[in-house]
C-alpha cells in the first residue's frame, strides 16, 4: 500500500499555518499540546471559572497577555471550547461571536469610538447567530450605538438559555479599555480580550480599576521554553504515524530549532514551511528520509528575504 | 553679440530678472550650470562644510562632529545662495539624501519654519528613518539567534522591509516594537516624540502622527497615548527641530540644515516668548550633540541678539562680502558661459565690470540686477555693447532713491526738530556755483555749515561739479563747512576725491536712517567751526534760549497734530462703540431693558439715555465723521466743496474742536459712572445711598463740570447755525435751527445733576 504523503505541521480546516486553533469550530482540541506555558494558564482558567455559576449571574472577562506568536489566541479559543462544552452539558448553548476581524483596518479610532463600533457591529453579528430574542431585537437595534444601554441589556437581548462568547477587539497598550468591558460584563456574558502590549504593570493598573466582583482572569501565556520544541514535533509526528508519508526530524535538528526559535508560532511556522518545500520538491519525502537542522535553517534563510529580489 | 540683438532676434538675457533668490542659471546638478562666484566667504563656508562632511565616523559613545554656522551679511549679499550652494554641496558627497535637507525661511515665525522644514522632510523620509531604526533592532535580533544571516545584511543595507521579515519568520513583533519604541524615546529623549514616531510603525496611526507633528492638535488616538498637547509654542518648535537632528542626525549619519532669514524669526519670537532663547540655545546643543550640521543664515545683527553663551555655540561665523571688480568680471563670464556654453565678458568690459562693482558695492543682488539691465540696453543700442554711460544711467534708475525735493524735504525736517537757523536755497555770493540748499548758523560759532544736494556723482564731470560749489562757499565765506548729500550713488574714484575735498565722506541718502546720518553729520560740521569770540556770554544765552523756543515750536506743533490725530481716531472709535453697545441694548429684551435707548446696559436705562442724548446732541450738530467719510466715498466735487466751505466758514473749526472736547467728555464721564455704579456698593430698594458712596458719585460730577467749566459752550453756535451735514441744503434744516440750539442746551445743561439724581433714584429703586 503506497501511503500518502502528508505534511504533519498542517492543521486542518485552517487557512494558513500560523492560523490560531479554532476548537470551538473545528476538531482541534486534541491539537493543543503542553507548550508556551499554554496548558497551565489553561488549567489556571478552568479553575478560576470554576462551576462558571459566575459566568452565569455576572458575567467574566478574561484577558490574554504576552508576546506575539506565544499562542494567546488559540489559548482564548480553547478557553472558550470548554466554557461551550461545560455548558452544553447543562443544556445552555454558548456561542461564539468574533467581532475582532472587522478591526483589523487601516485607520485607528480612539478607544471610546471603538467602543461604540463593536457595540454596533456586535447587533450583525448576534443577529445572523440568531442571538437575538425575536421581541428584543427593535430595542438592540434601537441602542445598537449606545454601548453603555446594550451591554447592560445584553442578558436580556439573548434567548435565556444562551450564553455569548464575545472575542473582541484587542485593546492593545490601553489598559483601560479592559476595565471598560469588565465594567460592562453582565451575567451569560463572556468577554475574551487579549494583548501583546500589556504587561504586568498594566495588568495591576486594571485589578486596582476595575471592582472585585469584575475582576478579570488574566492568562500570560510566554516563549518557548526547555523541553517545548520536542513535546510538539513528537506531538505532531506521533500523530500521524505510519499512517502517512512524511521525513523524521534528527533530534539534531528538533535541538537546533530549540535554540532558534522563540514562540510556537515561529516553529509552527518553520516546520511546516521545511516540510512543504520538501514534499514540493517531490523526492526524499519518504518516511526513511530526515529532515535536517540545515534544512530548517536554509528555510528560514528562503523564507526571511522573500519579496526582497533575492529570494 | 550672440543672444539675440535689434536684428530681430530675440534677447536671451543671461542675468535673470529673478535675481532676488537665486542666482542666473542656477541647474540642479551642482557643476553643471551653477555660477557661483567663489567669493572668500563662499571659500570658507565651503571648507566649515567639507570638514564637517568629511570627518571621520565618531567612536561608538564617543562625541559626533558637529558644526553650527552663521552665515551674515546684509540684503541681496548672497546669503541665500550660499545656503542652497552648501546643501547641494552636501546632497552631492552624500548619498543618503535623507542626511541632507535644506528650508528656506520664507515663513514669518518659528512654526511656520519648522512646518516647511517637515514638509520638506516629508512623511515618507520620517517614517524610513523610524523604519531603519526598526530594521537595525531586527537585524540585531537576527544576528543574536543566527537566524537568516541573509536578511540580516539585506535589513541593514536597507534592501528590505523590517516588517515583511518579521511576517515571514513570525518573530515576536511587539517585542521588536517595543524596542524601537525604547530606542526612539532614547534617541529624542523626549517620551512624546518616541511614542509618535514608533507609532508610526504600527498600522492605522500615520496620519495622525503626522498632522501632530506638522502642528496640528493631537488626535484622539494619540492622547490616549500621552500625546496631549500640540506642538505649538515656539520653544515646542525649536525642541522639535532638535528631534529632527536627532532622528536625522546622529549615529555616524550627516545632516545638514540650513535656515534662511533665521534672524527675522528668532527676532519675532524671542520678543515674544522669553523662554525662546534658552529653548534656541538647548537647540543648538541638541544639533551638537547629533553631530548634525546647522546653518543659520542672517542680517549681521542677528549675533547681537544672541547671548554670550549662545555665540558660543557658534563654531563658525562667515560673513559676506561685496564682490570684488574681477569677480564681477568672472560671474558675467559664468553666466553667459552658463547660458550660451562659452564663457564671455562681451557685451561688458573689464572696465565696465569694474564700474558695476564699484557703483554696487559689490553687492551681488544689485549686481545682477544691473548686469540684467545693462545686458538689455547693449542689446537694444546700436554698438551691441555695455558704456560707461549706461551704466551711470542704469545706476541712476536702480540705485538713486527719491526725487531731489523729497530729499531736501527730508532734511528740512531734521533741521527743525532740531531748532537750527537755517536759510532755504541760500546765495552766499554772487554766482550760481554759490548757490547752497541750506546756510545753517550757530550762535557760538562764526561762518557756517552749507548743505549742497546733488544727483549721482559717478564721473569726472559730476565731481568737478560738485567741487566747483564747494569751492564757491569757501570763496564767499572762508570759516565754512560744507556738507554733500549724494541723493543717489557715488562712484569709487569720486568719493575718494570727494573725501579728500571735503575732509569727510560723502552723505549717501538712503531712506532709512537718513534722519539720524544727516544729523550727526551737520552736528559734526558744526563742531569744527570756530567760536565766536565778539559774543557777550548772555547774547548767547539768548540765542540759545531762541534755539529751545524754537525746537519747542516745532515739537508742539509736531504734538498738536499728533494728538489731532489721535483724537479722530478716538472719536471715531468711540461712535461705533457707542453703536455696537446701542445695538446690543437693542437686542436686550431682558426685565427691565425694554425699549431702553441705553448706550450702556450696564447703567440704569435712565441714566444711559441722559448720556446718549447728550452724545447724539453733539453729533447732530457736528457729524465730522459722516461728513469726511462721504468726501472719501464720493469723492465728487460737490462733496468736496461742501466740506471746503464748511471749513472755510467762520468759527467752525473752533467749535468743532469744543464739540470734540465736550464729547470727550461726556464719554469720560459716563465710563466713570459705570465704574462707580459697578464698584461701589450701591444699597438696593434702601432710603439713601452710604454717605462715602454719595461722596464719590458727587466727585465724579463735580469734576466732569470742572472739566467743562471753561469751555466756551457759546462758541458752538457756529455748527448750529449750519445745517446738519446730512440734511445740508434743504429748507427744511434751516427751520429747525432753533430746534436744533434748543435740544442742544437743554441736554447737554446741568447734565452732571440730572445725572446724579436720575442714578441715585434709580438706584435705590432697584432697578440696573
Amino acid at each position: 500500500m503506497t501511503l500518502e504523503p502528508v505534511n504533519p505541521f498542517a492543521v486542518p480546516h485552517l487557512h494558513g499555518p500560523v492560523q490560531p486553533l479554532r476548537p470551538f469550530a473545528h476538531d482541534h482540541d486534541g491539537l493543543y499540546v503542553r507548550v508556551d506555558d499554554g496548558e497551565q494558564q489553561y488549567l489556571s482558567f478552568q479553575r478560576q471559572m470554576g462551576d462558571l455559576r459566575a459566568l452565569l449571574e455576572i458575567g467574566r472577562t478574561v484577558l490574554a497577555i504576552g508576546e506575539s506568536g506565544c499562542g494567546k489566541t488559540a489559548l482564548l479559543h480553547r478557553c472558550a471550547a470548554w466554557v461551550i462544552a461545560e455548558l452544553g452539558g447543562r443544556g445552555v448553548t454558548a456561542k461564539v461571536v468574533d467581532a475582532t476581524r472587522r478591526f483589523l483596518v487601516a485607520r485607528e479610532m480612539p478607544s471610546a469610538e471603538r467602543l461604540v463600533a463593536v457595540c454596533d457591529h456586535l447587533y450583525d453579528l448576534m443577529r445572523q447567530d440568531g442571538l437575538i430574542r425575536p421581541d428584543a431585537d427593535a430595542e438592540f437595534k434601537e441602542n445598537r450605538r449606545e454601548p453603555y444601554r446594550v451591554y447592560q441589556n445584553l442578558g436580556g437581548f439573548m434567548p435565556d438559555d444562551h450564553v455569548l462568547i464575545l472575542l473582541l477587539p484587542s485593546p492593545k497598550e490601553l489598559w483601560e479599555e479592559v476595565v471598560q468591558y469588565a465594567g460592562f460584563a453582565q451575567g451569560r456574558v463572556l468577554f475574551l480580550m487579549e494583548s501583546d502590549m500589556l504587561a504586568d504593570e498594566d495588568v495591576a493598573r486594571i485589578r486596582r480599576d476595575v471592582a472585585h466582583f469584575t475582576e478579570p482572569v488574566v492568562l500570560q501565556v510566554g516563549p518557548l521554553v526547555a523541553g517545548d520544541v520536542e513535546r510538539f514535533v513528537t506531538d505532531r509526528l506521533g500523530r500521524r504515524g505510519n499512517t502517512a508519508r512524511f521525513p523524521r526530524l534528527s533530534d539534531e535538528a528538533i535541538a537546533a530549532a530549540g535554540r532558534k526559535f522563540k514562540t510556537v508560532a515561529q516553529l509552527q511556522l518553520a516546520l511546516h514551511s521545511t516540510y512543504q518545500s520538501r514534499m514540493d520538491r517531490a523526492t526524499g519525502y519518504e518516511n526513511d528520509a530526515w529532515v535536517t537542522a540545515e534544512e530548517i535553517l536554509e528555510d528560514s534563510e528562503r523564507r526571511s528575504v522573500k519579496g526582497s529580489g533575492t529570494s | 553679440m550672440s543672444g539675440g540683438r535689434g536684428d530681430g532676434t530675440p534677447l536671451r538675457n543671461p542675468f535673470s530678472t529673478m535675481a532676488v533668490s537665486r542666482i542666473v542659471g542656477f541647474g540642479e546638478d551642482l557643476g553643471t550650470t551653477d555660477v557661483t562666484v567663489e567669493t572668500d566667504a563662499i571659500r570658507r563656508a565651503v571648507t566649515y562644510l567639507t570638514e564637517y562632511l568629511d570627518a571621520p565616523p565618531a567612536e561608538r559613545g564617543g562625541p559626533e562632529s558637529a558644526t553650527v554656522m552663521l552665515i551674515l551679511g546684509e540684503h541681496g549679499s548672497g546669503k541665500s545662495h550660499l545656503a542652497r550652494h552648501l546643501v547641494r554641496l552636501a546632497g552631492a558627497r552624500l548619498s543618503d539624501e535623507t542626511s541632507s535637507l535644506h528650508i528656506e525661511a520664507t515663513a514669518d515665525d518659528v512654526l511656520h519654519t519648522y512646518q516647511r522644514l517637515l514638509l520638506q522632510v516629508g512623511l515618507d523620509r520620517v517614517r524610513a528613518r523610524v523604519n531603519e531604526f526598526y530594521a537595525d533592532i531586527v537585524a540585531e535580533q537576527l544576528q543574536d539567534t543566527g537566524l537568516a544571516s541573509n536578511a540580516v545584511e539585506l535589513l541593514r543595507r536597507r534592501e528590505i522591509e523590517p516588517r515583511s521579515v518579521v511576517r515571514q519568520l513570525q518573530l515576536m513583533e511587539s517585542q521588536l516594537l517595543r524596542r524601537v519604541h525604547r530606542k526612539l524615546h532614547d534617541v529624542t529623549a523626549d517620551a512624546r516624540y518616541g511614542q509618535a514616531l514608533s507609532l508610526l510603525l504600527r498600522p492605522g496611526f500615520e496620519t495622525a502622527v503626522w498632522n501632530w507633528l506638522t502642528g496640528l492638535e493631537p488626535e484622539g488616538i494619540l492622547v490616549e497615548r500621552g500625546i496631549a498637547t500640540p506642538i505649538a509654542t515656539d520653544t515646542d518648535v525649536l525642541e522639535a527641530m532638535g528631534v529632527l537632528a536627532l532622528l536625522f542626525g546622529g549615529e555616524r549619519r550627516r545632516f545638514l540644515l540650513v535656515v534662511d532669514e533665521f534672524d527675522k524669526i528668532f527676532s519675532a519670537a524671542r520678543d515674544a516668548d522669553r523662554r525662546v532663547v534658552p529653548a534656541f540655545q538647548e537647540m543648538l546643543e541638541v544639533f551638537t550633540r547629533a553631530g548634525a550640521c546647522l546653518v543659520l543664515c542672517g542680517h549681521p545683527d542677528f549675533v547681537d541678539m544672541l547671548d554670550s553663551s549662545t555665540v558660543e555655540r557658534v563654531t563658525h561665523t562667515v560673513r559676506m562680502a561685496g564682490l570684488s571688480a574681477a569677480q564681477v568680471e568672472q560671474f558675467v563670464r559664468l553666466a553667459q558661459e552658463a547660458e550660451f556654453g562659452s564663457p564671455r565678458l562681451e557685451p561688458f568690459s573689464v572696465e565696465t565690470a569694474a564700474y558695476v562693482a564699484a557703483l554696487t558695492g559689490g553687492n551681488p543682488r544689485k549686481v545682477i540686477r544691473m548686469c540684467h539691465a545693462l545686458y538689455r540696453m547693449a542689446h537694444e543700442s546700436p554698438e551691441g555693447r555695455v558704456t560707461d554711460e549706461m551704466v551711470r544711467e542704469t545706476a541712476r534708475d536702480q540705485l538713486g532713491s527719491l526725487s531731489t525735493d523729497e530729499v531736501v524735504q527730508a532734511a528740512r525736517r531734521v533741521l527743525l526738530h532740531n531748532g537750527w537757523t537755517y536759510q532755504p536755497d541760500h546765495y552766499l555770493a554772487l554766482g550760481r556755483d554759490s548757490r547752497v540748499d541750506f546756510w545753517l548758523t550757530f550762535e557760538d560759532r562764526t561762518g557756517g555749515c552749507a548743505v549742497v544736494f546733488t544727483d549721482s556723482v559717478l564721473t569726472e564731470q559730476d565731481f568737478t561739479a560738485v567741487h566747483r560749489r564747494t569751492a564757491a562757499v569757501r570763496k564767499a565765506v572762508p570759516v565754512a563747512e560744507v556738507v554733500v548729500v549724494v541723493n543717489g550713488v557715488v562712484a569709487v574714484e569720486p568719493a575718494a576725491r570727494l573725501r579728500q575735498v571735503l575732509g569727510r565722506e560723502p552723505l549717501v541718502y538712503s531712506g532709512r536712517g537718513f534722519a539720524e546720518d544727516f544729523r550727526a553729520a551737520v552736528r559734526a560740521a558744526a563742531r569744527l567751526l570756530p567760536g565766536d569770540p565778539r559774543r557777550d556770554p548772555m547774547g548767547g544765552v539768548g540765542q540759545r534760549i531762541d534755539q529751545i523756543n524754537r525746537q519747542q515750536s516745532s515739537l508742539y506743533d509736531f504734538v498738536e497734530q499728533l494728538a489731532d490725530h489721535l483724537d479722530v481716531m478716538r472719536t471715531s472709535s468711540d461712535r461705533r462703540l457707542d453703536a455696537i453697545q446701542q445695538h446690543l441694548a437693542a437686542l436686550d429684551t431682558g426685565p427691565g431693558r425694554v425699549g431702553a435707548p441705553s448706550a450702556d446696559p450696564a447703567l440704569p436705562p435712565e441714566v444711559a439715555r441722559l448720556f446718549s442724548d447728550g452724545l447724539a446732541a453733539l453729533e447732530e450738530i457736528t457729524q465730522t465723521e459722516l461728513m469726511v467719510r462721504e468726501a472719501f466715498d464720493s469723492a465728487a466735487p460737490d462733496v468736496l466743496e461742501a466740506a471746503q466751505r464748511r471749513q472755510g466758514s467762520a468759527g467752525y473749526l473752533e467749535a468743532v474742536g469744543i464739540a470734540a472736547l465736550l464729547r470727550q467728555a461726556l464719554l469720560s464721564f459716563r465710563d466713570t459712572v459705570l465704574r462707580w455704579y459697578r464698584t461701589e456698593h450701591v444699597p438696593r430698594f434702601a432710603e439713601e445711598l452710604p454717605p462715602s458712596t454719595a461722596d464719590s458719585l458727587d466727585e465724579i460730577c463735580r469734576t466732569y463740570d470742572a472739566v467743562v467749566e471753561y469751555l466756551p459752550l457759546h462758541r458752538l453756535e457756529p455748527l448750529v447755525q449750519l445745517p446738519p451735514w446730512s440734511s445740508r441744503g434743504g429748507v427744511v434744516s434751516e427751520l429747525t435751527r432753533s430746534t436744533r440750539r434748543a435740544r442742544l442746551w437743554q441736554r447737554l445743561d446741568n447734565l452732571s445733576l440730572h445725572v446724579r439724581d436720575t442714578l441715585v433714584r434709580a438706584a435705590l429703586s432697584g432697578q440696573g
